[in-house]
C-alpha cells in the first residue's frame, strides 16, 4: 500500500477513528494492529520475516537482561571484592557471546536477502528492523534500558508501520515514551498532522517526481547529455532525492502527530551545511546517529584501536595519534554505510567520498584558518558560508552521481563530458536544458523548489511552520489548506515517467 | 585535575572547560572531540573507558570527566 494512495487515506481515516473511540487502555494496541494489516498489504509471506525479526531480538533482550539480573544476585550476596569482579567479568562473557550470535543471525538474515539475493523477494523494510532491533538489543546489552517484557508492546514498537518502510531508525526508549501513552483526541495535533502529510504529498508529487525524469532522461545515457547536463546533474540529484526523502518523512510524522506521537525527525535543512561533516548531522539523521552510537564508538573506543593509537605516539605528532581511533572508526562506518545503500561498488565508492571529504576537512582545518586570516575573513562572514554551502551541496551531488551511475566507466565518461562538452549555452534555453518536461512541469517545478527554499530558510532562522500556521486567523489559514490540498490534487505529476514509489524504498 | 584541563586545552583551544557544564547537551564537544579526549585521559591517567561509560553525565564537564576518571582508577 503506498502511502500516497486512496487507499492508505482511508487505512488512515479508519485507524484515527478507532484510535480515538476505543477505551483508551486498548488504545495502544490500534497501532500494531494497523501495522501488521499494512504489512499483510505488501504480502501476507513477508511478515514472517518481520516476525522473526522480532522473536529474535525481543528474545535476545530478555536474555541479556536474565544474565544481568543472575550475576548481580551473585555480586550483591558476596563480599569479596575479587570474587565480585571475577562475577562481573563472567557476566560480560556471557552477554558478550550472546550478543555476538544474536547481531550474527540477525545482520546474517540481512545480508542474505541484501547481497546474496538468495531469495527472489526482498522483504519489506528489512534494512530497517534488522538495525532498530539491533539498536534496541545493543542498548539492553550496555544497560541503557531494561528489556521489554510485553511481547505486543515490542511488536507495536518494532513494526510500527510510519517507520517500517524507511525509517527513522527510531530508538525504543524515545519512541516508547509517546507510543505506549494515551493520547486525548486533540484538534490542533490532528491539524498540524494533517497539514504536514500534506506538504509531504507536495514536496513528493509537485517536486520530485517531475524532477525524477528529467534524471531519468540524462542519467543513463553516456553520450548525448554531458557538459551542461552533468552539471545540472549535480543540482538536480540532491533537490530530487530531498524532495522524495524528506517528503515521505513529512507524510509519516504528519501521520504520528495526528496520532499525537513524536516520531524522531530526520532532516534539519541539510542545504544550509558548510561541510559535508555538518552536511550528514542534518540528512538523514537517524542512520548517522546509529552508525555513530553503534559502530563509530565502539571501535575507536575499542582495546585494539586504542592500544594501535598509543603505538604511532612514536611517528605521529600527539595531535594527530588522538584522530587515529576516529579515522579508523570512520572508514567502517563510511565503508558500512555505503553498504548499506547498496552492494555494487560504486555504493563502497560513494562512502569513501564521503570518508575523503570528512578526514581532509579535519586534518586541513589549520590550514582553512591560515586562509581566512589572510583574506580578512571572520568565521561568520555570510559570504563565506555561502561558498562553503554550494561546495557542499555540490559534493553531495557529485557523490550522489556516482551512487546513481552504476559502472566506473559511466562515471568516467559524464565526468570528462563535464570539462570537454561546450553545451553551456543550453543555460539560456531551460527547455532544452530539462528534457522530458513540458513548459508548464518546468514551472511547477521551480515554484515548487522556491517554496521548499523558502519554507527551509524560515525554518534554518528559527521559525516553526506548523505552529506558526496555527496562529493565523481561522479564514486563511483554511484558504492555504484548501489551495495546498489542490496544488498536490492538480499539480502532482502523473505524466510519462511518474515514479510512484519512493527513493529510499528500494534499500 | 590540572593535567586533565591541559589535555582538554590541547583538544579544544576555544572551550573553556573550567566554567563550561553543558559539553555535551549543548553540542560544544562532537563525537571526535570525545574520542581523542578519551584517547588521551585513557593514556595518561592509565584507564580503559569503554562505550558504556559514554554518557552525556559524564562528559558534560571537565568535573564530570575527572569523577569518571577517578571512578574508573578506584575499580
Amino acid at each position: 500500500m503506498s502511502l500516497i494512495s486512496i487507499q492508505f487515506f482511508a487505512f488512515l481515516a479508519l485507524l484515527l477513528l478507532i484510535y480515538y473511540t476505543i477505551p483508551s487502555k486498548w488504545q495502544w494496541l490500534v497501532p500494531p494492529v494497523f501495522s501488521i494489516l499494512f504489512y499483510i498489504s505488501y504480502g501476507v509471506g513477508q511478515i514472517v520475516m518481520i516476525l522473526s525479526a522480532v522473536l529474535l531480538t525481543y528474545g535476545l533482550g530478555l536474555g541479556l537482561n536474565h544474565v544481568d539480573d543472575r550475576f548481580h544476585a551473585l555480586r550483591s550476596e558476596c563480599k569479596d571484592k575479587e570474587a565480585r569482579k571475577a562475577y562481573k567479568a563472567e557476566c560480560t562473557k556471557w552477554k558478550k557471546r550472546m550478543m555476538l550470535a544474536g547481531l550474527l543471525l540477525n545482520f546474517g538474515i540481512w545480508a542474505a536477502f541484501k547481497f546474496m539475493h538468495i531469495f527472489s523477494f526482498s522483504p519489506l523494510g528489512i534494512s530497517i528492523y534488522t538495525f532498530i532491533g539491533a539498536g534496541y538489543c545493543i542498548d539492553v546489552y550496555r544497560a541503557k534500558y531494561r528489556a521489554e517484557r510485553n511481547l505486543l508492546r515490542y511488536c507495536s514498537f518494532m513494526m510500527f508501520f510510519p517507520h517500517i518502510v524507511q525509517g527513522p531508525f527510531s530508538r525504543y526508549d524515545a519512541l516508547g515514551k509517546t507510543l505506549f501513552v494515551r493520547h486525548a483526541f486533540d484538534f490542533d495535533h490532528l491539524e498540524q498532522g494533517m497539514l504536514r502529510l500534506l506538504w509531504g504529498c507536495f514536496k513528493k508529487l509537485v517536486i520530485a517526481d517531475r524532477m525524477l525524469v528529467v534524471i531519468n532522461t540524462i542519467l543513463p545515457k553516456d553520450s548525448g547529455y554531458g557538459g551542461v547536463y552533468v552539471f545540472l546533474l549535480f543540482i538536480l540529484l540532491p533537490i530530487q532525492l530531498y524532495a522524495d526523502f524528506s517528503g515521505y518523512m513529512d507524510i509519516v510524522a504528519g501521520v504520528c502527530h495526528m496520532m499525537g506521537i513524536t516520531l524522531q525527525e530526520n532532516f534539519m535543512q541539510p542545504f544550509f551545511a558548510r561541510s559535508i561533516d555538518e552536511f550528514w548531522r542534518r540528512w538523514h539523521i537517524t542512520l548517522g546517529a546509529w552508525f555513530k552510537d553503534y559502530l563509530f564508538y565502539p571501535i575507536s573506543m575499542s582495546k585494539i584501536v586504542q592500544k594501535f593509537s598509543t603505538r604511532c605516539k612514536k611517528i605521529c605528532p600527539p595531535a594527530m595519534v588522538r584522530l587515529i581511533p576516529s579515522y579508523i572508526a570512520l572508514f567502517f562506518v563510511w565503508s558500512a554505510t555505503g553498504l548499506w545503500h547498496g552492494s555494487s561498488p560504486n555504493f563502497l565508492l560513494w562512502g569513501w567520498i564521503n570518508l575523503f571529504c570528512i578526514v581532509s576537512s579535519m586534518q586541513l582545518k589549520p590550514v582553512y584558518g591560515k586562509i581566512r586570516q589572510r583574506l580578512h575573513l571572520s568565521e561568520d562572514n555570510k559570504c563565506l558560508h555561502l561558498v562553503q554551502m554550494i561546495r557542499t551541496f555540490l559534493i553531495f551531488g557529485f557523490a550522489e552521481m556516482v551512487s546513481d551511475v552504476r559502472s566506473v566507466h559511466g562515471i568516467m565518461m559524464k565526468c570528462r563530458s563535464l570539462f570537454l562538452e561546450h553545451n553551456w549555452r543550453l543555460l539560456c534555453r531551460p527547455m532544452e536544458l530539462f528534457p522530458g518536461l513540458e513548459g508548464r512541469d518546468l514551472l511547477l517545478m521551480a515554484v515548487g523548489v522556491l517554496v521548499m527554499l523558502l519554507l527551509d530558510i524560515l525554518k534554518e532562522r528559527g521559525l516553526k511552520p506548523y505552529d506558526a500556521v496555527g496562529r493565523v486567523p481561522v479564514l486563511p489559514r483554511y484558504v492555504c489548506y484548501v489551495i495546498l490540498f489542490y496544488a498536490v490534487l492538480l499539480f502532482g505529476y502523473a505524466g510519462a515517467g511518474a515514479a510512484g514509489g519512493f527513493m529510499y524504498e528500494q534499500f | 585535575m590540572e593535567e586533565l584541563q591541559k589535555i582538554l586545552e590541547e583538544i579544544r583551544q576555544d572551550i573553556d572547560f573550567a566554567s563550561e557544564e553543558r559539553l555535551i547537551d549543548d553540542g560544544v564537544l562532537d563525537s571526535i572531540d570525545i574520542i581523542a579526549i578519551v584517547t588521551a585521559v585513557n593514556d595518561a591517567f592509565d584507564v580503559d573507558i569503554n562505550v558504556q561509560y559514554l554518557l552525556p553525565e559524564n562528559f558534560n564537564s571537565m568535573e564530570a570527566i575527572y569523577r569518571l576518571i577517578c571512578k574508573l582508577q578506584d575499580e
